[in-house]
């Protein structure tokens, strides 16, 4: 557990990125709670790459986490055709005033395996490019 | 004795059915209760497959990898770390 964790989430956004709107903040900070099913642009995707999209419940089935020994890892390799780590995404705060928009990325790929990044995102001319990156807890 | 078994029968009833209701929420497959969730807007999508792109364009060309992305919900007071 990264040891900011106890702070409120605006006032560490605000510390790691600086440079975010009030607006993007508060808006990640309002529906970041808020469960979703993420859905990506598949043919908007880089070529070459094999992408599933699941929910938290098949996530936790195929790391056999209910049966409480830790997760399962070759368990998990072998349900997702050998994907070797979990990217997960909050909800996006956005600022269409700005064209900003934040999101708390993480990944995971297994025990001591990890980090979770905060992702500053401006758009220009259409396209979504990554401004800034601010760490938020690596294992 | 029979307007006993009759309350009894009326209260049973009850109790099932509200039993049922219940447990409605809890007995739903696991999938089922994920897509009662609201589905993310489109610039939330197009937020996720530039990020998606972003940690992958450093791949070979004709390199495969597999991503499993999976929806994450941080905490109004502070964020997860799973």
């Amino acid at each position: 557990m990264h040891p900011d964790s106890a702070k409120p989430l605006a006032q560490t956004i605000r510390q790691k990125l600086p440079e975010a709107t009030r607006a993007a903040v508060n808006e990640l900070v309002r529906i970041g709670e808020q469960p979703a099913i993420v859905n990506l642009q598949m043919g908007a995707l880089r070529k070459g790459l094999r992408v599933h999209v699941v929910s938290d419940s098949n996530l936790r089935e195929a790391l056999a986490i209910e049966q409480g020994e830790g997760d399962d890892w070759q368990r998990f390799r072998a349900v997702y055709g050998g994907a070797t780590s979990v990217v997960s995404f909050s909800r996006v705060g956005s600022d269409p005033s700005s064209g900003q928009a934040l999101v708390v990325s993480s990944i995971n790929c297994g025990t001591l395996c990890g980090a979770g990044n905060l992702v500053l995102l401006q758009r220009r001319y259409g396209v979504w490019s990554v401004m800034k990156v601010g760490n938020l807890w690596v294992s | 004795m029979g307007a006993g078994k009759s309350l009894s029968f009326v209260s049973l009833h009850m109790n099932r059915r509200a039993l049922l209701i219940a447990s409605c929420g809890l007995m739903l497959p696991p999938g089922a209760a994920i897509l009662g969730q609201p589905r993310v807007s489109t610039l939330d999508s197009e937020v996720y497959t530039a990020l998606v792109n972003k940690g992958t364009e450093e791949l070979k060309p004709g390199e495969l990898i597999s991503v499993v992305v999976a929806a994450q919900t941080i905490s109004p007071k502070g964020y997860r770390a799973s």
